[in-house]
């Protein structure tokens, strides 16, 4: 059986696209062969896999692939279970449309704030014009480093309406112990009773977008 | 106060989407050209052993 293929893509920067791969590859990794794709130039998911002490690898491999990758991404289907794609913050190579184009689903990291969503907007189109090459592609919005008590965040889903792509209702919280994880190398599955809340969000995640 | 926000997050986003240009996104265009090699790297850093030809899974 191929891979699910999921591209995680923002052309905007400090979405959490990165955060979101490894911690989401980590829960995925537990229900079966997952690899993490670093389509990124700036190889934060390397780095932060990096980070992981040896007695503690991360449990999910990280590839950095620089080019062909559909080709690769197609080759790397038949040997595992979940393949979790990296793409860069920018839509101008083209890669993470590449991506896209042999992804099953993409998630789509917003936080909620106005600029977020209007760069959104773009990503949106150049979604529409993936779908051409990748009539299956299903798209989703992720609400990103909630603060429900923020009326920012509490007004978020009547802005996300506006979108002709859904919004997962799964959402991350801000929460720190995100960022405590990835200077550890690690991700929320490893972070004791302190992740267990964000370890909770991610599964709920991985269910929701599993059944999708 | 939520509604208040809300609905001038959804006005922004109606207007950003008025304003989109239509011709800026190029499409795919790595896809459509794969006549380059392969080069899976397979280091994402040269300096940091980060990647998984070592870090190989239990199974």
């Amino acid at each position: 059986m191929l891979a699910q293929v999921f591209s995680v893509a923002n052309q905007k920067g400090g979405t959490g696209k990165t955060t979101l791969s490894m911690n989401l590859a980590a829960g995925l990794s537990k229900r079966g062969r997952t690899l993490i794709i670093d389509a990124d130039p700036q190889g934060s998911a390397g780095q932060w896999a990096g980070l992981s002490p040896d007695e503690r690898p991360f449990p999910v491999s990280v590839i950095s692939i620089a080019s062909n990758l559909p080709r690769e991404i197609k080759r790397m289907r038949e040997d595992y279970q979940y393949l979790v794609v990296d793409c860069p913050p920018t839509l101008e190579t083209g890669v993470a449309q590449s991506a896209m184009t042999v992804s099953d689903k993409v998630l789509i990291p917003i936080l909620p704030s106005p600029v977020d969503l209007w760069a959104s907007v773009r990503l949106a189109e150049a979604i529409e014009q993936v779908k051409i090459y990748n009539d299956e592609l299903q798209p989703y919005i992720l609400v990103n480093q909630l603060e429900p008590r923020n009326a920012m965040s509490r007004g978020m889903r009547q802005a996300l309406d506006e979108f002709d792509i859904p919004a997962l209702d799964s959402c991350i919280r801000r929460r720190a112990v995100y960022r405590n994880s990835a200077l550890e190398g690690s991700s929320v599955y490893c972070m004791g009773k302190r992740g267990e809340p964000a370890k909770q969000e991610i599964d709920a995640l991985i269910e929701e977008i599993l059944k999708s | 106060m939520k509604k208040e926000v809300g609905s001038k997050l959804a006005n922004s986003v109606r207007q950003a989407k008025s304003k989109q240009p239509t011709d800026v996104v190029p499409v795919a265009s790595e896809a459509k050209a794969p006549s380059a090699p392969a080069d899976v790297v397979i280091e994402a850093q040269a300096a940091a052993p980060i990647l998984s030809s070592r870090r190989v899974w239990p199974d």
